[in-house]
């Protein structure tokens, strides 16, 4: 029988079909809305960089996602280079802290600290074990923040083809973009408004200072500036 | 028939006693009455004997006596020590010795009444024990009265089983060149790994813990140990993190001599599944997170955990070498991880750490809110405690929103009667 070009057989799935691309697995952000927007969540093999100005909620993001993959029996690693992590922030956004590990690689000028910092990574990025592996750049006393030599384009470069291929993702946080072309996702935080709760005991006296306020949370907007797909969603971070 | 001589040694130092009779033979046992008996071919009773006299000038004064049988050895080492009974002369040997010897194979509480009733039948030498007919005797004394018997005619109520001496894995080697670079001497440190590493995995074992001690050319000895996340038997992994650990401490002459220990540990064993994400091997993780101890530092790596205190920051690092294996969880969707379902993130507060002080003007304020008191340990003085968290505080707290969108967390330290910043919201 003549095979017809205008009706071919259908193709039947078997276990030696090409693996698709787009099936590799993702790590969850934790957040619906984000996860719609980034098709599942943040890449694994490939480098991400989520950045934002302070308190414009690219901390919480980030630790929504160490929360996912230790969840998912995962161990995570966060290279500390300005020792700012709370311990107690970790463990209420969810993260299991015995499979959390903490690396303390401050020093005591900020180049030090962030050599030592993509040591760390480097080292990480080219073993195994590790379902997340996040670099906190984002310095936060004005010290930290004195201009030191710029980190060359081509280290995130290098530090993607360590983990290329691999079931790790790799997450920047930072206050400007660092990574460039080199990463797949490029997240960008902006706090839109802060949300205070107010108590019973309303104010008077028209003082511009209420005490009696509790912070709620912030809101802030998160945007695809790289990816497959670009757009934007709000985030609700709070308690 | 076991053919085997017997030889029974009263000592005051069964720990050399012992060394000596593993090195003749794997048939040892430290009996009940404290002797150490040994079982070797007759080829070697002679240079056993001679080699416990030399002993005799080191360790003291020794009791030894050989026969054919354990029995006889123990008799012969309390009741005439230095004798030696060849087969066929054990009952003449016997026949005078007193029945009290029963005490060295049986148990004294058992013992005694039994032979209050020899006592009282006359009964007073080992001999004499043996003539007594069976029958009559299992009638009166019982099964122990047999056995009694049986040993007083110099039979053993059971056999000397081989006792394999503890493995000891270590490695020696010393050089008449002393070796200053650290690439020749990883390449004789790989030779010895490997001869540990076959020792291990011949007994089943795997090594936790290695310790190295490096013999220098100045005459001073190096002593150092390594502690390893998960107990493991390759010698290329093993090197490389004795290799990390070597160059943290730099030496400051050449090496003439190694000693590697292997401190043995039953391996893990790790049950993976077809459908589960391949695991890790957890000798590379090891090696990883070495050469990260390496890189930073062993006390400013670990996992976090936050301690019950009411200071704002207590928290405690415990060490990698607990870290657990990664696994495959099951959730309520079944994917592996939690379903995103959760609309909101929790506010990560980042630390400034120390608290840093600050001033920040009033117009820069946007929203705050405060204070909230919190304080302890007001019984400890200042400096007193090695981490702050020991330390008293007492101090305002303020959440603060400032112009330029910064959300922080500020404090007034009560003590200091200054401000601080403690940390900001992102």
């Amino acid at each position: 029988m003549r095979r017809s070009s205008a009706h071919p057989l259908p193709q039947q799935p078997n276990a030696l079909a090409p693996f698709s691309p787009a099936g590799r697995p993702r790590i969850p952000t934790g957040i619906a809305v984000l996860d719609r927007l980034i098709e599942g969540g943040i890449p694994r093999g490939e480098l991400s960089e989520i950045t934002g100005a302070h308190s414009s909620g690219k901390t919480s993001v980030l630790f929504s996602i160490l929360a996912q993959a230790t969840a998912g029996g995962e161990r995570v690693a966060y290279i500390d280079p300005f020792d700012c992590l709370d311990a107690s922030s970790a463990e209420k956004s969810g993260i299991e802290l015995e499979r959390f590990l903490w690396i303390r690689c401050f020093e005591a000028s900020r180049q030090a600290s962030l050599l030592k910092a993509l040591r760390v990574a480097d080292i990480l990025t080219r073993g195994e074990g590790f379902g997340v592996v996040a670099l906190d750049l984002d310095p936060l006393l004005p010290f930290q923040r004195t201009p030191a030599q710029p980190i060359p384009i081509h280290l995130w470069f290098r530090l993607r083809k360590s983990i290329s291929g691999k079931p790790t993702a790799l997450l920047l946080l930072s206050r400007h973009t660092q990574s460039g072309s080199a990463s797949s996702v490029l997240l960008s935080m902006d706090r839109r408004f802060v949300r205070w709760k107010s108590s019973s005991n309303k104010n008077r006296g028209g003082s511009a200072f209420k005490h009696t306020r509790l912070l709620h949370g912030i809101s802030a907007k998160a945007q695809v500036l790289r990816g497959k797909r670009h757009g934007q969603v709000t985030i609700h971070c709070g308690f | 028939m076991d053919r085997s001589r017997f030889i029974a040694v009263f000592s005051s130092t069964p720990p050399q006693i012992l060394e000596f009779a593993h090195s003749f033979t794997s048939r040892v046992e430290v009996h009940d009455c404290g002797a150490v008996v040994l079982a070797i071919a007759p080829q070697y009773e002679q240079p056993a004997f001679e080699q416990l006299l030399e002993m005799t000038a080191s360790v003291g004064r020794l009791d030894f006596g050989a026969g054919p049988s354990r029995s006889i050895a123990l008799f012969a080492a309390r009741a005439h020590p230095g004798t030696t009974v060849q087969k066929g002369a054990e009952e003449n040997f016997l026949d005078s010795l007193p029945v009290t010897l029963l005490q060295l194979q049986f148990d004294t509480k058992a013992l005694q009444p039994h032979l209050e009733i020899l006592e009282g039948w006359g009964i007073h030498t080992l001999g004499q024990l043996a003539r007594l007919p069976s029958p009559q005797l299992a009638g009166r004394l019982g099964n122990l009265g047999i056995q009694m018997q049986r040993v007083a005619r110099g039979e053993d109520l059971e056999p000397l089983p081989a006792s394999p001496s503890e493995p000891v894995f270590q490695e020696k080697e010393d050089w008449d060149w002393e070796l200053k670079n650290f690439e020749p001497l990883s390449f004789l440190l790989l030779r010895l790994l490997e001869s540990l590493c076959q020792k291990l995995r011949t007994h089943g074992l795997a090594a936790d813990k290695l310790s190295i001690e490096l013999r220098l050319s100045d005459g001073t000895i190096s002593r150092q140990s390594v502690e390893l996340a998960f107990p493991m038997r390759q010698p290329k992994v093993l090197l490389s993190i004795l290799r990390l650990k070597l160059q943290s401490e730099p030496l400051e002459s050449g090496v003439t001599g190694v000693t590697l220990v292997a401190h043995p540990e039953r391996p893990r064993a790790f049950q993976y599944s077809l459908l589960a994400r391949g695991q890790t091997d957890p000798e590379k993780l090891s090696r990883a997170l070495s050469r990260l101890g390496t890189v930073v530092g062993e006390e400013r790596l670990g996992s976090p955990r936050v301690l019950d205190s009411h200071f704002p920051d207590a928290f405690q690092l415990v060490p990698v070498d607990q870290f657990p294996l990664a696994s495959r969880k099951k959730t309520q969707n079944g994917t592996g991880s939690k379903p995103a379902r959760t609309p909101n993130a929790k506010l990560i507060l980042r630390r400034v750490r120390p608290p840093t002080p600050t001033r920040i003007a009033t117009h820069q304020i946007v929203t705050c809110s405060g204070p909230w008191r919190s304080s302890g340990n007001w019984w400890v003085k200042p400096g007193d405690g090695p981490k702050p968290s020991i330390d008293a505080w007492d101090r305002d707290e303020w959440d603060v929103e400032l112009t330029d969108g910064t959300i922080c967390r500020i404090f007034w330290d009560r003590r200091k009667h200054a401000w601080y910043l403690e940390g900001i919201y992102d």
